[in-house]
């Protein structure tokens, strides 16, 4: 791989349910640490599209490389291990799990996957095991308490209120430390005081973790501010691409997403 | 007679019983496609239908003609003798009678679950199966009874091939009620609204259907069906409860085949099934294994599970339009938000009172005592008693660890197995050949018992790779069927069925208790431990959800798998004790109706919950063995009590009994108080909301006061 290769590309990636073509070859590239945004009416594949990423549609043709490794050669599940992390547009979570339970689960990714050692290794209650366990446990305080959940950590995900799911899938997300973030409209469904927090809240994120991120946003003011480049999407390709001022004065974004009287001044 | 004219024989009696099968099939797809309900207690209903039918006609010389009324766990009861009535009036008695308990378990049972998820559903139909049988057995005799044809006696021949008046009537009644029904569903306006409501049942619902009435008359349809199925095979199968309750394993075969839609198809698999069945039992396979294998009174129970499970996961889409096998992710028991607010309401009116932490204070006490109580009598009553009550309290250690198995699988993996008792056979069998054949030791043969277990195990995990809920448990059950039907029958195994009890010798009980006992202790601390780890809660993350496991990176497969062969090993050793302690294997103990027993059991007690499930493995199995008296066999009130429990518990709070008791002894948080008064403010507000909403609309709707 050449050293100037982006961090994370996607090429010509194509998708059709019958005759209908949901991706038509789309192509995008994100450096590392970068906040890439990516808008679009609805219906434009967006979350298709971040479906392909993370392996829930495998009937996608195309090309998707992460950190020089191709995505669509591997199965869903592995591809946490390479370094890949996303939320859901509608989050569940584990419904009968608490908060702290679920954060575990994310951790898991710190030890090897050898699920039948691993039975042995826990049944037996080995040295090994408990170690594991102990570091996951007191990793898991560490990201309750750096998303101010310790109030949450022990109820169960499906009693809690949806903004707070929110931001518990968030910390499970960043448990997981991926290299590469798909957020899939963070904002969506939580309060507006709590939107205006998130902004904020992502770049912080970046710092600490060194992390990329993919935005998937509806919420203008948040994804102008966060992101560093914009790709607008429509029918299932790029329509644009560039830093989001530009993409503000794009005529064929405004046509077809923003809306002739979006107002440039909010962003900025 | 030539080769052909014979097969043409057995094909012509294969049809009949295959319409037979298709009739049950019907049934059961009128009930799905109406209210989305695998009804598991169909042929159930059709066993009462039956009994109620041969117990008033006049035309039968039953060895028990009475009904049995008993109080339960007494003994004591009365012999009702119903008179004899004709025919038709026995029919018509029949029908009403079961359409009426069509209506009732539709009222009683599937209306309060209306919203509830599949496996919901499956599970109270389960518990309806369980009961029902119960239910038959003693109120109309565990006996197995011959009973004559509807039809007069007399035979029609064509060529070769004849006609029994038995198979032609069977196939005419039959044929005119599935074409009765498919003109129902063209024609009249119920049989459209039903359609209706299957295709989308909100579009429906804004139509002015009415989901009740749609809901109340497929079940009482289909329960009059199941009850004419009932009436129609009892001649050829006997009349018994528990040979024709397992007859859903191939109505649902039919209807499988039928992709619980079209009537047509149901019909045709259903006839289809039954000469596929009957020509395998009776073709010339090459004597030996061949043989063994394929023909013979295994046939059936092997096809039917070839045929479900291939038809699953081949998924013809010829057949599966518009039914997504997989379309249930969520497969474990919630709570339900009546629970929670039962559970709520009765700790905040007990700190009213003053009294939650005294609850709680003497919990803690409690259940020291509880525990100490538990092992005084688990190590003390073995020894001074006499052997029978170790035997009894043996067969409750094996029901725990057959608890044991089931939480491992449904309660943490989710995976809602009805097969439990198939694999405690394969335990109990490995013993016995490893015992007998190859002179295992017996701390060797429990272990090999529990290893061979495994493959079976994992076996049945692949199907649960690519099918979830309904479809998954259907798959268990042909499964669960093909145990005791086909894989315990064969020769080769029932030849080998002598379990040589080894170093327990003949002063068996006793060694064999404490082993079985400590065992049990070892393997609950395993799954304690398992529990509390990366393995188990990854399980956990599997049954809640199966996309946010995968994002995670968990590999759904070799968890699974994983999980199936834990369950697997367990339910081995749990086999093997009941092969020592039986000696002889019987396939018989394994029978579907167990297995679905051992599910509710764990259902009952919270399928999650650990020792809950222990303590209702043991009771449930202990119960019956002391409540057995020698002139009444085993009383059935265990079993029907058991049912309705589960019933009860998956309607009112699915997360099971024992749950729903810890979480209100759960430790008091100060944080409770706060949430209780909220929610009280909520109430008001809400009150006053809909006070103010009902004002506005009399005011200002038109024409209003």
């Amino acid at each position: 791989m050449a050293a100037d290769a982006p961090f994370f590309s996607v090429r010509d990636v194509r998708l059709s349910f019958g005759a209908l073509n949901v991706l038509n070859g789309v192509d995008l590239d994100v450096n590392r640490g970068e906040i890439v945004g990516l808008i679009g009416p609805n219906g434009a594949g967006k979350t298709t599209l971040f479906d392909v990423i993370s392996g829930f549609r495998d009937q996608a043709r195309g090309h998707v490389l992460l950190d020089g490794v191709d995505l669509l050669e591997r199965k869903a599940w592995e591809r946490p291990w390479l370094g890949l992390g996303r939320t859901f547009q509608q989050v569940t979570l584990y419904p009968n799990l608490t908060i702290r339970d679920c954060i575990r689960l994310a951790l898991h990714r710190r030890a090897p996957d050898r699920p039948v050692r691993a039975m042995f290794a826990a049944v037996l209650r080995s040295w090994g095991s408990q170690q594991i366990e102990t570091e996951i446990a007191a990793k898991a305080d560490e990201v309750i308490e750096r998303l101010a959940l310790g109030d949450y950590a022990n109820k169960l995900a499906s009693d809690l209120s949806y903004g707070t799911l929110r931001m518990a899938e968030l910390a499970c997300v960043l448990a997981l430390e991926p290299s590469l973030v798909l957020l899939d409209e963070p904002s969506s469904g939580i309060a507006q005081r709590e939107t205006e927090a998130l902004g904020p809240l992502l770049l912080e994120l970046r710092e600490e973790l060194g992390a990329t991120f993919l935005l998937i946003e509806h919420d203008m003011p948040l994804i102008m501010s966060v992101s560093d480049r914009i790709y607008a999407l429509a029918n299932g390709g790029i329509l644009a691409s560039g830093p989001p001022s530009e993409i503000q004065r794009n005529e064929a974004v405004i046509e077809s997403y923003l809306g002739g009287t979006f107002d440039i001044e909010v962003a900025s | 007679m030539s080769d052909l004219g014979f097969y043409l024989n057995v094909a012509v009696t294969g049809l009949s019983v295959g319409a037979v099968y298709a009739l049950f099939g019907i049934g059961i797809t009128l009930i799905y496609k109406a209210t989305r309900v695998p009804n598991f207690a169909h042929a159930a209903i059709g066993t009462v239908g039956a009994y109620v039918f041969f117990k008033l006609w006049d035309q039968t010389n039953l060895q028990e003609p009475w009904i049995n009324l008993r109080i339960p766990f007494t003994g004591l009861g009365w012999k009702v003798d119903p008179p004899g009535v004709p025919l038709v009036v026995a029919l018509v008695v029949a029908l009403v009678a079961v359409g009426a308990l069509g209506l009732l378990v539709e009222r009683v049972v599937m209306r309060p679950l209306a919203s509830a998820p599949t496996l919901n559903l499956i599970i109270a139909t389960v518990a309806l199966f369980s009961l029902l049988v119960g239910l038959s057995g003693d109120l109309f005799g565990q006996r197995f009874e011959a009973v004559p044809s509807v039809f007069p006696q007399g035979i029609r021949s064509i060529g070769e091939v004849n006609f029994s008046n038995d198979a032609l009537g069977t196939l005419v009644v039959t044929a005119v009620l599935a074409v009765g029904l498919a003109i129902f569903f063209k024609r009249a306006a119920l049989g459209v609204a039903i359609r209706a409501t299957a295709d989308s049942r909100e579009v429906a619902r804004l139509l002015g259907i009415s989901a009740d009435r749609v809901a109340g008359f497929s079940w009482a349809v289909g329960s009059m069906l199941a009850a004419v199925a009932g009436i129609l095979i009892s001649p050829n199968a006997g009349l018994t409860s528990f040979g024709l309750a397992n007859l859903i394993v191939f109505g649902f075969t039919a209807s499988l085949i039928g992709g619980f839609t079209s009537l047509v198809l149901t019909f045709a698999g259903g006839l289809l099934i039954g000469v596929v069945t009957n020509v395998a039992s009776a073709a010339p396979w090459p004597e030996g294994i061949a043989s063994d294998l394929l023909g013979g009174q295994g046939a059936p129970a092997l096809i039917t599970m070839l045929v479900v499970i291939g038809l699953l996961m081949a998924r013809p889409s010829f057949i599966f339009k518009g039914i997504r096998l997989d379309e249930d992710s969520g497969v474990s028991f919630a709570r339900t938000a009546t629970g929670i607010q039962q559970e709520d309401a009765i700790r905040r009116s007990l700190d009213r009172a003053g009294q939650l932490g005294l609850l709680l204070r003497d919990w803690q006490l409690g259940r020291w005592l509880l525990a100490g109580g538990a092992a005084i009598t688990l190590v003390v009553v073995p020894i001074i008693k006499t052997s029978y009550y170790s035997t009894v309290l043996t067969f409750g250690i094996i029901g725990s660890i057959t608890a044991l198995s089931v939480v491992v699988l449904t309660g943490w993996t989710g995976q809602i197995s009805l097969a439990p008792l198939t694999f405690v056979g394969i335990g109990a069998y490995a013993t016995a050949i490893a015992t007998s054949s190859w002179g295992f030791p017996v701390p060797l043969a429990v272990l090999f018992a529990g290893v061979a277990t495994v493959p079976f195990a994992l076996l049945l995990g692949i199907p649960a790779l690519r099918l979830r809920g309904f479809f998954f448990a259907l798959a268990t059950m042909a499964f669960a069927f093909a145990g005791p039907g086909w894989l315990f029958i064969q020769p080769s195994i029932v030849a080998r069925s002598q379990v040589d009890r080894g170093w327990f010798g003949t002063e068996f009980v006793q060694p064999i208790y404490f082993t079985a006992l400590s065992c049990a202790v070892l393997l609950f601390m395993a799954m304690r431990n398992l529990r509390d780890s990366r393995v188990g809660r990854t399980f956990f993350a599997l049954r809640d959800s199966h996309s946010t496991a995968q994002v995670m990176g968990i590999d759904p497969v070799r968890y699974k798998l994983l999980a199936f062969a834990t369950s697997g090993f367990i339910a081995g050793i749990a086999g093997s004790f009941t092969g020592f302690l039986n000696q002889d294997v019987e396939g018989s103990g394994f029978l579907l109706f167990f297995s679905l027993a051992a599910v509710l059991q764990t259902v009952v007690s919270g399928v999650g919950l650990l020792f809950g499930a222990v303590l209702t493995g043991f009771l449930f199995s202990v119960i019956p063995q002391l409540t057995a008296t020698p002139t009444s066999g085993v009383d059935q009130a265990p079993v029907i009590i058991g049912g309705w429990l589960a019933i009860v518990t998956i309607i009112q709070n699915p997360n099971g009994i024992g749950s729903f008791l810890l979480r209100l002894v759960r430790p008091f948080d100060p944080g409770e108080r706060v949430a209780w008064a909220s929610a009280e403010a909520d109430e008001v507000l809400v009150a006053d909301e809909d006070e103010a909403l009902f004002d506005e609309a009399l005011v200002g709707a038109p024409g209003g006061r």
